[in-house]
């Protein structure tokens, strides 16, 4: 009884698959962060609407 | 201190003037944390999380230095991660958290 192996297809050029318990930068080799998103991570706006009155 | 080379181009990535003197908002508050601190602007009722103790530093040294850049080398900001504070600088001014100050 033979097994078959089956490769996964390679996703097109310029997608990016997301493996359950990787970061998606990850996934793709050289990928370079963008500062606008790292920024994200360093300041984040809070929305307090509706506090009002909240001492 | 020395600027770091790579600022005019994080200046030009992040829209933010790295090269011009910067203070934090007289009616911002900040408050550090163990994260990093919390700014609360008084005026727009603005809260912002500063989720890196060296954002928090840079900012407070702000109005220290001649221009921002000089502030980030002073935070300990090495040039590869320049355009990241740049962009959260730029946040940070887009918000109204830090404005120019006059030099």
């Amino acid at each position: 009884m033979s097994v078959q192996e089956t490769r996964p297809v390679a996703p097109a050029q310029g997608e990016k698959t997301v493996t359950e318990g990787q970061a998606p930068d990850e996934q793709v080799p050289g990928a370079q962060s963008d500062p606008l998103v790292d920024a994200d991570l360093l300041v984040e706006d809070v929305s307090i609407d509706g506090m009002c009155g909240v001492y | 201190m020395s600027t770091p080379a790579s600022a005019p181009e994080a200046s030009i990535a992040s829209g933010f003037d790295l090269q011009a003197p910067w203070r934090l908002h007289p009616q911002v508050s900040l408050r550090p944390e163990s994260f990093g601190a919390l700014a609360y602007h008084f005026g727009t009722r603005r809260l912002s999380f500063l989720k890196s103790p060296v954002l928090r530093a840079l900012v407070e040294s702000l109005c220290e230095h001649p221009t921002a850049a000089d502030a980030c080398v002073g935070a300990g900001v090495c040039e590869a991660e320049l355009p990241v504070y740049a962009a959260a600088l730029a946040r940070l001014a887009a918000s109204g958290m830090i404005i120019r100050r006059e030099s």
